[in-house]
């Protein structure tokens, strides 16, 4: 499964890793938040617990030593005092037997030496009535030896304060940690979002523009924008540059390759000129007639081979100079599948039509005519005796499709663009006659004509599909 | 036939004169539009072959000022393949033919005969004749020695034009674009199979053959002159 183009672009990748990093810092600030706040709270309830402490255990007559009744009564009174600040306070033999405060009994976790010490609030020894609330945290207390009588009869006071705060504080700052990530998570998706979405319309037009120049149209030019000059635009400099480099030396090189077919062609049609006239010549029979005859057919072949040349460069230059006008593709299909008939059955094929649907389009008919002969030549010449061949129009999303199959040799798949270049034959062709322009031609035109040229295999025998714009019921 | 050919490549031009007067024509010669149009309109000519791109004047000018001369002498223009919309401006501009250089000679040959018969009056009736050969267009019936030519919408109006310009070499080209409205070059014999299935029908049972193929030119209709 591929996740939408959107989620896979860098942009949105980026956002991503920077959410998540801001998160780890949120978290690790807010950590360190809360680890300095727990503590600064755990120091002022110590120090609150010794004030506390210090003023139980101050003998009211500035003597030395503990009264334990007294202390008890003490104990008690600020147990009566303290009830609502769920303060606790106990006073327990070496034994851990409490003699006063408000325990059950000495929690079994704080062993009875001086010192401060925490235990869960759900500890046994601490009545349920005690608690401020039903939920989990710790409670801080401080343990204190009597230091009157002797060893075995010792005394311990335990003061001790319910960490409640603490929790709700903790609470407080996971919930903070919580709607932070939240936040940050939020921002990241959505300016990732926005931030890949513009990068990939960017990309889309570069795309399209790309798309056009993979199919021959070198003078497209990949978009940039006037000012933003970003990092996309950049690369898109650099490629139009390399793109008027190519365009200009396939220019230069198609030129040079017009330049000769056409002055050529002057001393070429001159040199046949002079031979037809020399054979015009009834009073002698030339002892070489023969091999005039011959040499003039050759200078035929040569000059419809640099006609073809030229009329290519024209079809893919003059796009605009060819007279367009509105032609029925099915009339013009019939028209010359009527022509080759009569070739195709010399050849033993059944040429079959089906071009029907009045499919407009605009176009010239003359150099339509051109493509679809040269097209059924070859399905003529390529189709062994016995074969099919089939020409039929429809209409296809606002195409007018044109499909010529046969089942002749066919052609290799990965021949399928080679064929469409000037002067290409294919091994399997090259035994029978043809310039290598036919298919050039075809593909010029067809350009020429907004249109598009598909091959597809036919099993055996070749598939061509050719689409052009239907014309718009435009007012 | 006196032919005017307006041509400023003089090589070509003497090329063509060679030719035609081979074939038994008088030319005269104009190296450039302006001579080209005074001789056009003083002199008397059968048919004027002009080319399209000249120096003073155009190949095209001259042609309509000609022709607002009140001439209608035929005219056949001549033309480096140029773009595809010359054909119709020549034709617009009052040109009766248009060939593309490179051009074959026996093409620019058949044409010119081909003009110069079509600016004849062409008989009215509405039956052809060559030989034993009968076309009734009315009746859009064939018939050779009386007996009845069954023939295809086609192929009837490609006898017809053969029977028009009997005796006239007619050029493949010319076929395609007067029978069937192209104006194209076809790479392979298309014509030339739609002449033979012709030529099955109405030669094949008769000892005299009518339709003969001219070697590196065309067909012809009509009996061989016997030499």
């Amino acid at each position: 499964m591929r996740l939408p183009r959107l989620f896979r672009t860098t942009v949105f990748r980026l956002s991503l890793m920077y959410a998540l990093a801001f998160s780890v810092l949120t978290a690790l600030v807010l950590a360190v938040v809360f680890y300095s706040t727990q503590n600064y709270l755990t120091e002022r309830i110590t120090e609150t617990l010794q004030t506390d402490l210090a003023t139980l255990l101050e003998p009211d007559d500035g003597g030395e030593g503990h009264d334990t009744r007294d202390l008890i009564e003490r104990i008690k009174e600020i147990q009566h005092f303290d009830r609502s600040r769920g303060g606790i306070i106990a006073l327990a033999d070496q034994s851990g037997t409490i003699l006063a405060g408000n325990l059950v009994h000495w929690p079994k976790r704080i062993p009875r030496q001086d010192g401060t010490a925490r235990f869960d609030i759900h500890d046994s020894s601490i009545p349920p009535a005690l608690r401020q609330r039903t939920d989990d945290f710790d409670v801080l207390v401080l343990v204190r030896a009597l230091p009157n009588g002797p060893s075995s009869t010792k005394q311990w006071v335990l003061v001790g304060q319910q960490l409640a705060d603490e929790e709700d504080l903790s609470e407080y700052i996971g919930n903070l940690f919580i709607f932070a990530l939240l936040l940050i998570s939020l921002m990241g998706l959505l300016g990732g979002a926005l931030m890949g979405r513009a990068a990939l319309k960017q990309i889309d037009q570069i795309r399209s523009a790309a798309q056009k120049i993979a199919r021959g149209d070198l003078t497209e030019r990949l978009p940039v924008h006037p000012r933003r000059r970003n990092e996309f635009d950049e690369i898109a400099i650099e490629l139009n540059l390399t793109l008027d480099r190519i365009n200009a030396l396939m220019k230069g090189m198609r030129e040079v390759t017009d330049n000769v077919a056409h002055d050529l062609r002057s001393p070429l049609n001159r040199l046949r000129t002079r031979l037809e006239v020399a054979l015009l010549d009834h009073t002698q029979l030339l002892p070489c007639q023969h091999v005039l005859n011959e040499s003039v057919e050759d200078l035929q072949g040569i000059l419809s081979t640099f006609n073809t040349l030229l009329s290519i460069s024209q079809a893919e230059a003059g796009i605009q100079r060819i007279p367009f006008s509105p032609q029925d593709l099915s009339t013009l299909c019939r028209d010359m599948g009527e022509l080759y008939e009569a070739s195709a059955e010399e050849e033993e094929l059944s040429l079959q039509m089906a071009c029907d649907t009045p499919l407009m389009i605009r176009g010239n008919r003359d150099l339509l005519a051109q493509a679809l002969s040269n097209l059924l030549d070859n399905a003529i010449k390529y189709t062994p005796h016995g074969g099919r061949i089939t020409l039929r129009t429809a209409q296809v999303d606002g195409w007018a499709e044109l499909r010529l199959c046969d089942t002749g040799i066919g052609i290799p798949s990965d021949q399928y663009t080679h064929v469409f270049q000037r002067f290409v034959r294919l091994d399997t062709a090259r035994n029978l006659p043809g310039n290598g322009l036919g298919l050039a031609q075809v593909l010029a035109t067809i350009k020429a004509h907004q249109g598009e040229i598909h091959l597809s295999d036919n099993h055996p025998g070749v598939c061509l599909q050719i689409l052009l714009p239907l014309i718009t019921n435009e007012r | 036939m006196k032919i005017l050919i307006v041509e400023d490549d003089t090589r070509a031009a003497q090329y063509l004169n060679k030719g035609l007067s081979e074939s038994g024509h008088q030319c005269d010669l104009a190296a450039d539009g302006e001579t080209g149009l005074h001789l056009a309109i003083t002199g008397q000519y059968d048919v004027l072959i002009v080319d399209r791109m000249m120096p003073k004047l155009d190949g095209l000018a001259l042609i309509s000022a000609f022709r607002a001369a009140g001439k209608t002498t035929p005219v056949m223009v001549l033309s480096a393949l140029g773009e595809v919309d010359d054909r119709i401006n020549g034709l617009r501009a009052g040109g009766d033919d248009y060939l593309v250089k490179p051009y074959a000679f026996g093409e620019l040959l058949a044409r010119l005969n081909a003009l110069t018969r079509r600016s004849q009056p062409v008989s009215s009736s509405d039956t052809m004749t060559v030989a034993d050969l009968v076309l009734d267009r009315n009746k859009h019936r064939v018939t050779r020695a009386d007996q009845r030519i069954l023939l295809q919408p086609r192929e009837f109006r490609l006898l017809e034009y053969l029977m028009r310009h009997a005796d006239q070499v007619v050029t493949r080209t010319m076929l395609l674009e007067q029978v069937w409205d192209y104006h194209f070059d076809p790479q392979t014999n298309v014509i030339e199979v739609h002449i033979s299935r012709l030529r099955r029908k109405i030669d094949r049972e008769f000892s005299l053959p009518l339709l003969h193929t001219i070697r590196g030119a065309g067909y012809r209709l009509g009996v061989l002159p016997e030499e």
